[in-house]
């Protein structure tokens, strides 16, 4: 997802509990109000567990918990947000379950604030609040 | 991907699988039984055999987030499923009884 340098990239705005995500467009291959989950016993929490999209089994993370969110609004119109994770030949595709896609922004790179922790990449001032701006290649390392 | 044959059950919640190449037993009846070798595993409901099921190999996130040997996922009437090796299933299906 590289881009010329001060060009602006096109970010969705997810909310997540109390705390707003940002995952470049790039990386979104599809979205889906709230897909069913199978649980797995025995995951972490941030695993909601497996759906299916495409014919395919899904992993669906519960975003809230990747940003260790507390607790926000109750989801009017949860979704699923169908994923590339990884790099490379790991690229796999992954489901965000969060509490509702909010918007889709334009930002310039001398808008993010580097964090490097986790999976938050950086974060960016927005109208609706401070995102996180989400690295979907360390999602496994969460 | 392979093509091999499977058994499918329920239990936990979740939907199992195994290759019926492992010396699978079905015990039906009220309280459904799955025996591989002398170990039994309780099902809530025995779904039967699948011929020819896409097994995908799991990938990184899903290891990293669910932590038991398996032999990857496959999707059977629009539901998800996990495929385990049979010396997996006492570790995934007695968690917190051992």
């Amino acid at each position: 997802m590289e881009a010329r340098e001060g060009a602006p990239r096109r970010f969705l705005v997810l909310a997540a509990g109390d705390r707003l995500a940002a995952v470049e467009v790039g990386w979104v291959r599809k979205i889906f109000r709230a897909l069913p989950v199978t649980p797995l016993p025995g995951a972490r929490p941030q695993l909601l567990g497996l759906a299916q999209f495409a014919g395919e089994p899904l992993p669906v993370l519960d975003l809230a918990q990747l940003l260790g969110a507390g607790p926000g609004q109750p989801p009017r119109f949860p979704v699923t947000v169908v994923i590339w994770a990884g790099q490379d030949k790991a690229k796999e595709l992954v489901g965000l379950a969060a509490d509702a896609a909010l918007d889709l922004v334009s930002i310039t790179a001398d808008a993010l604030i580097p964090v490097g922790e986790g999976i938050v990449a950086a974060e960016v001032a927005l109208p609706q609040g401070t995102a996180e701006v989400i690295d979907v290649s360390r999602l496994e390392t969460a | 991907m392979t093509l091999q044959a499977y058994l499918l059950w329920r239990a936990l919640g979740a939907t199992w699988a195994v290759p019926s190449s492992a010396g699978v037993t079905i015990v039906k009846g009220e309280k459904p039984e799955i025996h591989v070798g002398d170990a039994v595993f309780p099902a809530d409901e025995v779904l039967g055999l699948a011929q020819e099921l896409t097994v995908r190999q799991a990938g990184r996130v899903l290891r990293a987030f669910w932590p038991y040997p398996c032999l990857g996922l496959a999707v059977v009437d629009q539901q998800p499923l996990v495929v385990l090796p049979p010396s997996a299933l006492s570790k995934v299906l007695f968690q917190g009884e051992s």
